[in-house]
């Protein structure tokens, strides 16, 4: 029988507990998916949850936790984080671990999720027993921009962004081989955005993926046949912020009014999966996720 | 503020939240009116209930293929199955929707539209 399950990863900066997001990412998604869940984490940073959090309340959230040594390497990567319109900060990011969800995923079919990911459906659940072996998101939808459903072009060629957020995997010698490439593409990181004229210094997994899979599909763009069965990532940007989470799967937030900068409107998301990207909105309400869903 | 003005400012608010209430009703339907089997993924809507309808009624095969979404050859090994379930999946979330939307459209304050109130009422 096939294993199926949830894979994250999970770094702290000086300023976010990426541990404790994943947790309650991991809770919401146990209980809408019925699926076990894996963490990858550091030994610092799960130290430092274990004394934060308890033992107690990880076996909770997770069934299983690869830990790390901390001299694992990462790729030196400093964003900007902001936590409405008028608070940023330019924290570490300590993403380039996430590529290595293929070898430390202990599930026949995994969903790689990020750590800001509320799982609020069971909509991921369509994902297993694919037809392929990768399926990726390619769409997005930001919340309150009225743009609904589009895709992001990458670098001057213009080929269609996949979003680390969420993907799907299955082992297989295909896909053994992709996730060599991606290390290898990781490795030569700058050589391959200057090549497809990626303009940003900031280090993204969702590039690294995108050239990836256009190297891997013979050079041509898969014309979203290798979508996910979901519409897209649906994204609270991190200048809006959440209000409350009244019941199950439902969050009341503050959504910008477009080209109206730092004017918000109430809005209130229900039963489907939100890509929080506002960190501290979802720590503010993390009493609450863990009084519903643990 | 001139009376007429503050008034028209209000509506012009409530219009706001309304149409951002829509977009995440319609977001949220589309999100759910999808079905995959069979590797394949199918997004449910009266073209494909019609046609899997007739197909059943008028080729009376025990099989069939569907392209999907990505336009892959899907075969459904069982038809009435099939219809069952997208369809019973399209009553079920078009339901939901009209229930919310009408709870939206009569909604007369951005508290109510957006269920605030009940949070209130709540704690």
């Amino acid at each position: 029988m096939t294993t199926k399950g949830i894979i994250y990863f999970a770094f702290n900066n000086t300023q976010v507990d990426y541990w404790y997001l994943a947790s309650l990412s991991a809770l919401m998604a146990k209980d809408n998916l019925d699926l076990p869940v894996c963490l990858v984490t550091k030994k610092g940073t799960n130290d430092y949850a274990m004394s934060e959090h308890g033992k107690r309340y990880a076996s909770k959230c997770f069934d299983d936790i690869v830990v790390l040594d901390d001299n694992v390497s990462f790729i030196d990567n400093t964003k900007g984080f902001s936590d409405g319109r008028w608070q940023s900060r330019n924290l570490p990011y300590y993403n380039s671990m996430q590529t290595e969800c293929y070898k430390y995923s202990p599930f026949d079919e995994t969903i790689l999720l990020d750590a800001d990911y509320l799982v609020m459906s069971n909509n991921l659940n369509q994902c297993w027993g694919s037809a392929l072996d990768f399926t990726v998101n390619y769409y997005s939808h930001n919340f309150g921009d009225g743009l609904g459903y589009r895709k992001t072009p990458m670098g001057h060629r213009g080929m269609n962004t996949i979003w680390s957020t969420c993907v799907y995997f299955r082992k297989s010698e295909y896909m053994d081989k992709f996730f060599d490439l991606v290390s290898y593409i990781k490795e030569h990181w700058q050589y391959y955005y200057s090549l497809y004229g990626v303009q940003t210094r900031l280090y993204r997994n969702d590039y690294v993926f995108t050239i990836a899979h256009h190297i891997m599909n013979g050079f041509v763009d898969s014309s979203g046949r290798d979508a996910m069965p979901v519409n897209g990532i649906h994204v609270l940007t991190d200048i809006n912020d959440v209000h409350v989470m009244p019941n199950k799967n439902e969050l009341v937030t503050y959504l910008e009014v477009p080209k109206e900068k730092g004017n918000y409107v109430l809005s209130n998301i229900s039963g489907i999966d939100v890509h929080v990207q506002n960190k501290w909105a979802i720590m503010r309400i993390s009493d609450r996720i863990r009084e519903i869903y643990e | 503020m001139d009376k007429r003005l503050e008034h028209a400012l209000d509506i012009s608010k409530r219009r706001k939240t309304f149409e951002n209430q829509l977009n995440n009703l319609k977001a949220k339907s589309q999100v759910h009116l999808s079905h995959s089997t069979g590797g394949g993924k199918f997004t449910i809507d009266r073209s494909l209930i019609s046609f899997v309808d007739y197909l059943i009624n008028t080729k009376k095969q025990e099989t069939i293929v569907l392209l999907d979404d990505r336009e892959l050859p899907i075969l459904i090994d069982n038809p009435d199955q099939f219809l069952d379930d997208i369809t019973a999946k399209y009553v079920s979330v078009t339901f939901d929707y009209y229930h919310e939307y009408d709870r939206l459209r009569k909604s007369n304050s951005i508290d109510s539209m957006v269920k605030i109130h009940e949070i209130d009422n709540d704690s």
